[in-house]
């Protein structure tokens, strides 16, 4: 009987540590919405910077690629680095329409306003001053800078 | 003897929460569908999502997808066609939508409208009254970065769209061949690095006839990508695809997802929101007993403006 409660209670610690390890190594992160508009070269970061409770999720791995990043995001407070990450922001805006023969007929414009999540960590949020900048990853153009002061 | 009881209980307690916690904290990616406030584009908006869901690659992420239909009971999507001066491109609020998409938490937000025919695609898709079902899917998949592989047939578009010819995408790519290729080792050798799927076509599929550059059509696996001709600007500047039949991205009906077209967008899907833990096999019944089916939940009106938390806690499910 003994042996069985301590085979128990091994695997049930195993358990509990294996839950209480796993969230100091592994960063929260928040799912964010920017707009980038690339007349005005603005980005806004249209997420809040409060995060709302059940937002944060936590990764443990680097987050993956698109395998077709066009662009940079860099995060920094006061010029320290925060946070950056490549990216994949659709530039492209296309429009169809079926026609008669169902065939698509259609076309692509340049999209002059982006609309793009990614997922940011949930630390860089708490910091008071954030500057954003987006850079097109072929030609290191800055597509649009931002700013967000949480006291303003 | 109670202890015992008490420790086997909780132990299974903790398992429980052990596997739990894998699928709970698990990546989700969520995609809204906004109708404007007639009973029409309501119920297009569920045709939409239905089709979305019972789609590849959407059809195998179960609950690792997450598919909401609003209702704009307010009217403030206000879509309207003739965007950017370009007739039949539609357009909706942008404003509003931006707003909802941060207020919902959601990865993609497309606006549905019965009132016009047509479709758009790209960070804002916006959904027209159209029968043909292959469209939902066509747009939805330009937000994942795949290009059209049909080809613009008129001068009018070749001014518009064509000249400059745009940056390659992830299923389109702009190739000038050589006049002559020795091999078809000495093809792939010059033009892996430009052609974006190049890992994804067999080392078995030729991407020469003869000894010019470009996969015969009818002669490999349809399913299998190779180096064909066509797509988008084809007609004026030498433009590649990965297949030569009716693909989603060329037609919107009969259309087949490939798999290339499903890898891309899982692929855009993990960068935005992390790797998703399982995904179902293609062409298998089993599958990962965390995931269970993607549920479309629907017909809520719109969330106040400024809400900030889950929407699910503050809309009111129409009845």
């Amino acid at each position: 009987m003994n042996w069985l409660m301590l085979c128990v209670s091994a695997i049930l610690m195993g358990s509990l540590s294996t839950l209480g390890n796993a969230a100091p190594h592994c960063p929260q992160y928040v799912l964010s919405t920017w707009k980038l508009d690339s007349l005005k070269s603005t980005l806004t970061l249209l997420t809040p910077l409060k995060v709302q409770p059940g937002r944060a999720q936590e990764y443990c791995r680097p987050l993956p690629s698109s395998n077709q990043d066009n662009v940079e995001l860099e995060i920094t407070s006061k010029g320290k680095p925060v946070f950056s990450r490549n990216l994949f922001v659709n530039d492209v805006l296309y429009f169809d329409l079926p026609s008669s023969e169902s065939e698509l007929v259609g076309g692509r414009v340049v999209d002059p306003i982006r609309i793009f999540s990614t997922l940011i960590p949930e630390a860089a949020l708490k910091q008071p001053v954030l500057e954003f900048r987006l850079k097109n990853l072929s030609t290191q153009k800055v597509l649009g800078t931002g700013k967000r002061d949480a006291n303003e | 003897m109670n202890k015992l009881v008490g420790i086997i209980l909780s132990t299974v307690f903790f398992f429980s929460l052990f596997l739990f916690s894998s699928n709970a904290f698990a990546a989700r990616f969520k995609i809204a569908l906004f109708a404007e406030r007639d009973q029409k584009s309501l119920e297009l908006a569920f045709t939409f999502a239905e089709i979305i869901r019972t789609a590849e690659p959407f059809r195998r992420m179960g609950n690792q997808l997450e598919i909401v239909v609003y209702h704009d009971t307010r009217g403030e999507l206000q879509c309207f066609t003739g965007y950017l001066d370009i007739p039949n491109l539609l357009h909706c609020n942008s404003d509003f939508l931006e707003r909802m998409q941060d207020v919902l938490g959601v990865n993609r937000m497309i606006a549905v409208t019965s009132r016009f025919p047509g479709a758009a695609g790209g960070s804002r898709p916006v959904l027209g009254n159209n029968p043909e079902s292959g469209i939902v899917l066509h747009e939805l998949f330009h937000t994942f970065g795949l290009g059209d592989e049909y080809d613009y047939t008129t001068q009018e578009q070749f001014r518009a769209y064509c000249n400059p010819p745009s940056t390659n995408r992830s299923n389109t790519v702009l190739i000038r061949p050589f006049s002559f290729y020795s091999s078809n080792m000495a093809a792939r050798s010059l033009h892996k690095n430009q052609i974006p799927w190049f890992s994804d076509i067999k080392p078995t599929t030729l991407i020469i006839s003869g000894s010019k550059l470009g996969t015969t059509e009818g002669i490999f696996p349809p399913q299998d990508a190779g180096l064909y001709r066509g797509g988008e600007c084809s007609k004026w500047v030498p433009t590649w695809k990965p297949y030569y039949n009716n693909t989603i991205m060329r037609s919107v009906v009969q259309a087949e997802i490939m798999p290339l077209h499903s890898k891309i967008v899982i692929d855009v899907m993990q960068a935005e929101i992390g790797e998703l833990i399982s995904l179902k096999p293609m062409n298998s019944p089993d599958r990962d007993p965390r995931i269970s089916e993607t549920r479309i939940r629907g017909g809520l009106s719109n969330p106040p403006n400024n809400a900030r938390s889950d929407s699910e806690k503050r809309v009111n499910p129409a009845k």
